[in-house]
């Protein structure tokens, strides 16, 4: 594909994510750029999980436990207080060289020493790529059901862990998670006034994931992924290295998983062990499957509305249930995520059906 | 020079004393076998001689419980399927393993894989040597689907192809890589006599490129005309190895495999 070509969609994405607060101002319904910004925070992390899933085929139960890793190692950073460290000789290193920054502790009088976010960050993300391999490396040896079984067992742990430690908050979360500022001028935050910033650095983020991934499914190594989900034998007898390909994926979707739960805690001001649930592990799944799997843009469109509809309280308490509803229905009817809305192909053939014309080289299915 | 001599005449693939059983069943048992280079061979026995396996153990698929495979002259066993590929050893699968989803072209394109550099990060980040590395893999894997002659299918989806066609694909995708060595388990199963004469053909257009083919068929006909040499296996043993028409002459052939069709034949 040229690279004119390739480009276009991601342009478009950007259009359309940067004219729906204009909309949203004109409908006078400003309101909503908090929920538009958390569902597109939501779609970074579920267009790394079509990566895995979609394209290398292999399924992930446990993807919202690296949101979550990146969520609270960032939380956890830029929230504890270290003075009590402050006789170290790293110390007055780490803060002239801006890792360490001070503040005042909750009270709103002590003072306090916490990490950069940026530096925090970049600890959510070694973290994280320490874990995915650790992760990675035994379970992805495993097929389908055991595949599932064991990432999943991967996202109970985390689950219970947040749950579990003092440090982690246990069932009440951290708050008091303090702005990020990632431009001059621009910063991740719940700040009211800053909404509509907060909101453009989000659809920045997506853009950029998104430009990414579309590149990399387009690329040899993209379509070595392609060809793992294809057949493995094959595509190791071709002189794929499967093993290192898969484990080079998983890290790369734990990796945007991590980095949209980390920006989702600077811009909630905190997370919580919910983050962490099961289901929202299935919710990832369940969207990649009615994305039709190896579908970039349909996963992404298809996250963007649904998490978009869910935090509005659409669903209502049948939130969970919609999703899994969502998911027993790709399988039964897209077991192959051949699913006839969103894919630019239906689109293509419905368009070939409706004028009469048969495309060049058109679909052969039927 | 000597030396020259001996490469020349060096087998370009040595399996020596291969052995691999399954539970309790022996599917192969201490066979030996020398592939000489630019030669195309053939592997022949009845159902369940252990044909497949041996492609299996020589393109690591799967570990020989014992013996060797050395290919050029170095020991192969034991190590992943990518890397023998990555060698210069190519192969097909009796069940046609493509990769559905994609375009022929693509198959195609990720058998010549291994000649690419492009990794992870230049492709994403789409690095003008990443674009480099895919107009070279592009232009080649079309002079593979032009050399099998597939040129109109190149651009479906591999699913809906016909059985002859998807045949033709793993062939394209196989001799992409350029390979030194091409493994084929049974490339005419399923083909029409037209279509086996052409595979044949093709066959034999491939090892004229310079690439030695060992190729695992039921077909006789075609065994017969196109293979310099050939190995006969019969439940998981070597029982015979020779030139086509000592095979055909071959008592102990006729008797396990041809059976009482050439017996009946080779009657006055
Ligand atoms: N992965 C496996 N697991 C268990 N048994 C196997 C496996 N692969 C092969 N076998 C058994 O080993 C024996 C040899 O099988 P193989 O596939 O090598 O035969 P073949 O000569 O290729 O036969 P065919 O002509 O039917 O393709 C058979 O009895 C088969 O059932
Ligand atoms: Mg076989």
């Amino acid at each position: 594909m040229s690279a004119f070509k390739r480009i276009m969609p991601v342009l478009g994405l950007a259009l359309i994510l940067g004219l729906a607060p204009a909309m949203a101002s004109l409908a006078g319904a400003r309101y909503l750029l908090t929920q538009m910004t958390m569902s597109i925070y939501y779609a970074l992390a579920t267009v790394g999980l079509c990566l895995l899933m979609g394209y290398a085929g292999q399924i992930s139960m446990g993807h919202a436990g690296f949101m979550a890793i990146g969520g609270y190692t960032s939380s956890v950073l830029t929230t504890c207080n270290l003075i009590g460290h402050a006789q170290m000789p790293a110390f007055s290193l780490l803060e002239r060289s801006g890792v360490l920054f001070r503040t005042v502790s909750a009270d709103g009088v002590s003072p306090a020493v916490c990490v950069a976010p940026w530096a925090a960050f970049l600890a959510a993300i070694i973290l994280t790529i320490a874990i995915a391999l650790l992760i990675g490396m035994p379970v992805l040896r495993l097929k389908g059901h055991y595949l599932a079984m064991a990432t999943m067992g991967f996202g109970i742990i985390v689950h219970r862990m947040v749950i579990g430690f003092r440090a982690l908050g246990e069932a009440d979360g951290i708050s008091g998670v303090p702005a990020f500022p990632v431009l001059p001028g621009a910063a991740i935050s719940g700040v009211i006034s800053d909404r509509l910033s907060n909101y453009l650095l989000a659809a920045a983020a997506l853009v950029a994931g998104v430009w990414l991934l579309q590149n990399l499914v387009h690329s040899r190594a993209g379509r070595a992924l392609r060809a793992i989900r294809g057949s493995e034998e094959a595509a190791e007898a071709s002189g794929v290295d499967t093993d290192r390909y898969k484990l080079m994926t998983f890290v790369l979707s734990a990796v945007f998983a991590a980095a949209a739960g980390s920006f989702l805690a600077h811009y909630n001001g905190g997370i919580g062990p919910s983050e962490a649930g099961v289901m929202k592990s299935v919710r990832a799944v369940a969207l990649v499957a009615l994305g039709g799997m190896a579908n970039l843009w349909g996963t992404l469109f298809s996250s963007l509305i649904l998490n978009f509809l869910s935090l509005r309280g659409v669903f209502q308490s049948y939130d969970d249930a919609v999703f899994g509803a969502i998911l027993i229905a790709a399988m039964v009817f897209a077991p192959h995520g051949r699913i006839p809305f969103f894919t630019a192909n239906a689109a293509a053939r419905a368009w070939r059906r409706l004028t009469g014309r048969r495309g060049r080289g058109g679909d052969a299915r039927d | 020079m000597p030396g020259i001599d001996k490469a020349k005449t060096a087998p370009i693939l040595r399996a020596m004393g291969l052995s691999r059983s399954f539970g309790g069943l022996h599917a192969l048992q201490d066979v030996s076998l020398d592939v000489p280079r630019g030669c195309i061979k053939g592997v022949i026995g009845p159902n369940g001689a252990g044909k497949t396996t041996l492609f299996n153990l020589i393109s690591g698929s799967l570990k020989p419980d014992s013996g060797t495979v050395c290919f050029e002259e170095r020991p192969i066993q034991g190590m992943k399927p990518s890397r023998i590929a990555a060698q210069g050893i190519s192969r097909t699968f009796q069940n046609i393993k493509l990769f559905h989803g994609m375009t022929a072209l693509e198959n195609v394109l990720v058998g010549r894989h291994r000649l690419g550099r492009a990794g992870f990060f230049g492709g994403m980040l789409n690095l003008p040597a990443a674009g480099r590395d895919e107009r070279m893999l592009l232009d080649r894997a079309r002079e593979a689907i032009a050399f099998i002659g597939i040129e109109d299918v190149a651009q479906r989806e591999v699913s809906g192809l016909s059985f002859g066609h998807q045949r033709a694909v793993e062939l394209a995708r196989a001799i992409a890589s350029d390979p030194v060595l091409l493994l084929l388990d049974e490339p005419a199963a399923g083909l029409n006599m037209k279509e086996t004469s052409d595979m044949g053909a093709l066959v034999r257009k491939i090892r004229d490129r310079g690439v030695t083919v060992l190729m695992v068929e039921h077909d006789m006909s075609l065994v017969m005309g196109i293979c310099d040499d050939i190995t006969v296996l019969n439940q998981g043993r070597k029982i015979f190895e020779g030139a086509p028409d000592a095979v055909q002459r071959s008592a102990e052939v006729i008797r396990v495999y041809l059976g009482e069709v050439n017996a009946e034949d080779s009657q006055p």
